[in-house]
């Protein structure tokens, strides 16, 4: 069994708002382990991007922590793929892929080769001159995508990146990210709100609770790589799956919607 | 931007072959009336300035607009072309020229890093922007002689002059750009290890140029409207200080001169600097 890549123990976070303390995250022990495929489901509000925001050490945790097992210094840590705007308007495309790797200041020959070498991997070569306003959402997605794989991180972060998408759009950069994935098996935290992609995608899901996000449980996808949206889609075993989370969440979103129209009330 | 498909003219003859004559005609006519109606509009936009130069020529020489004050457009002309060979109406406009070039770049240039520096940081900010608050209503023509007794009455007052009133605008403009940059950016440069000047220049920069802009555009109009008035009370060059003194002289054909190089300047310069925003923001 692989050893444990990132360790969170015991992580609360609370937020300030309109001199309100808000829970959003309460008490959290996870481990991930190398080269995991982890995914992580909640409904909205459950503090799952909060989560990845800890992990990648852009907010601060209020209680707990969150430890990282570094292994190559010259490599980053973390990096992130962000929501749909993550791209860079006023770079192009071709900037935007090479941004992490000139952050780091690599040598010009290494930037130029991974840039194009990812430019390539995501079919945006003939884009590479192109302003991010020229592109459709899933081009964009791309863009984001190719830019944090460049920079070769230990652990990726995914916060919901292929959630604005259309449905076959979402289908094709799904299969491209597994196809670039499983290159280089590195540790991946994947935050979503689709079931689907959870089965699809992840070794493992984690399924969190609503306001304040706790963890709820943890379920082992059972299915072999490689893996393809037909051959899921067709595995009695992840129909079982997909039901089981679905009742999990089922009675979390109608919780949280009673509790907020109580509230309201 | 994309490569075109070298298959592309083929197919398109191919298409053309099918006899299509009617969608051709109605094309043509359409592109007709377009070409028509920018001819129009390019006439009007031309027609309105000449009938009124028309009429004022009119008027003036009929006597209905006293020619003292408003000689007609004729005797401006003359009175340009023989100011364009002593050379004089030059000297003035380089002058006047110089002045808000460089008090444009001394204000905007401190304008930009100050204003950077208030969007990123919150403690500049409960620094500066108090102050900048309180001084920025001040018109700067009120600011004259205090500019004077600091810096003389040499040409080192007018640059100081100019910039005091392009600073502001730019500087606030240049936060405010900052204010407006998307946050998830900032979250982004964090997470790919930018340092603090990659951060300066690679985000906030760049994410603030479109309104940083609007404040080089207000800055130049500011510009044009002090340096006249400071060279028609505190100079003996200049465009303001020809209308100012043509006006004391009564040489009112000189005074007009003056009008219209002030106006032509101000035209220009404002035509360069939006060419030159539109360049720089491309990716918009």
């Amino acid at each position: 069994m692989a050893r444990n890549k990132i360790e969170i123990r015991h992580l609360s976070k609370v937020y300030l708002r309109n001199h309100r303390l808000t829970q959003a995250l309460q008490d959290i022990t996870l481990n991930i382990r190398e080269g995991e495929f982890c995914a992580i489901i909640g409904p909205s509000g459950c503090g799952k991007s909060t989560l990845l925001r800890l992990i990648a050490g852009l907010q601060q945790p209020s209680a707990g922590e969150i430890v990282l097992q570094q292994e190559d210094p010259n490599r980053p840590p973390t990096a992130m793929v962000f929501q749909e705007q993550g791209v860079l308007p006023w770079m192009t495309v071709e900037e935007n892929v090479a941004f992490g790797l000139r952050m780091r200041h690599l040598p010009k020959a290494e930037i130029v080769r991974r840039t194009d070498g990812y430019l390539q991997k995501t079919g945006l070569t003939a884009f590479r001159h192109a302003y991010p306003k020229e592109l459709s959402g899933g081009m964009k997605q791309r863009v984001s995508l190719a830019r944090a794989f460049a920079v070769d991180p230990e652990i990726l972060l995914m916060d919901e990146p292929f959630s604005a998408l259309d449905e076959q759009n979402k289908f094709l950069l799904q299969e491209e990210l597994l196809r670039i994935w499983s290159e280089k098996k590195r540790t991946v935290v994947y935050v979503t709100h689709s079931i689907d992609e959870a089965i699809l995608l992840g070794d493992r899901i984690v399924l969190l609770s609503a306001s304040p996000g706790r963890l709820a449980s943890i379920e082992t996808v059972p299915l072999p790589r490689p893996r393809h949206i037909e051959t899921i889609r067709t595995d009695p075993r992840s129909a079982d799956l997909f039901l089981s989370i679905w009742q999990h969440l089922r009675s979390q979103v109608q919780h949280a919607q009673g509790a907020s129209s109580a509230s309201n009330a | 931007m994309l490569k075109t498909n070298p298959l592309q003219p083929a197919l398109q003859k191919e298409a053309e072959a099918q006899p299509n004559r009617q969608q051709e005609r109605l094309s043509r006519a359409e592109a007709l009336r377009e070409r028509q109606e920018r001819h129009l509009q390019l006439a009007l936009t031309l027609a309105a300035p000449l009938l009124l130069l028309g009429i004022w020529e009119a008027l003036s020489e009929m006597g209905i607009l006293d020619p003292r004050f408003f000689p007609p457009p004729s005797r401006i002309l003359m009175a340009l072309w023989q100011m364009l060979l002593e050379g004089s109406l030059w000297q003035h406009v380089r002058i006047s020229l110089i002045r808000i070039l460089l008090g444009f770049l001394l204000g905007s240039v401190p304008g930009i890093l100050v204003g950077l520096a208030i969007g990123l940081w919150k403690p500049v900010r409960a620094l500066l922007s108090p102050l900048i608050a309180v001084l920025m209503p001040i018109p700067t023509m009120a600011l004259v002689p205090l500019i004077m007794i600091l810096f003389g009455i040499g040409e080192l007052s007018k640059w100081v002059t100019i910039a005091t009133s392009v600073f502001f605008p730019v500087a606030i403009n240049t936060a405010a750009g900052v204010a407006s940059i998307d946050a998830v950016y900032l979250e982004v440069a964090r997470n790919f290890g930018a340092s603090r000047l990659a951060f300066f220049t690679r985000i906030a920069l760049p994410g603030a140029l479109p309104v940083l802009f609007e404040g080089l555009q207000m800055g130049e109009a500011i510009a044009l409207l002090t340096i006249v008035a400071a060279e028609m009370v505190a100079a003996n060059s200049g465009i303001g200080y020809l209308i100012w003194s043509s006006y004391k002289t009564f040489q009112i054909p000189q005074m007009f001169v003056g009008l219209l190089a002030i106006a032509i300047l101000g035209y220009v310069f404002s035509l360069l600097l939006r060419m030159l925003g539109r360049q720089l923001t491309r990716w918009r």
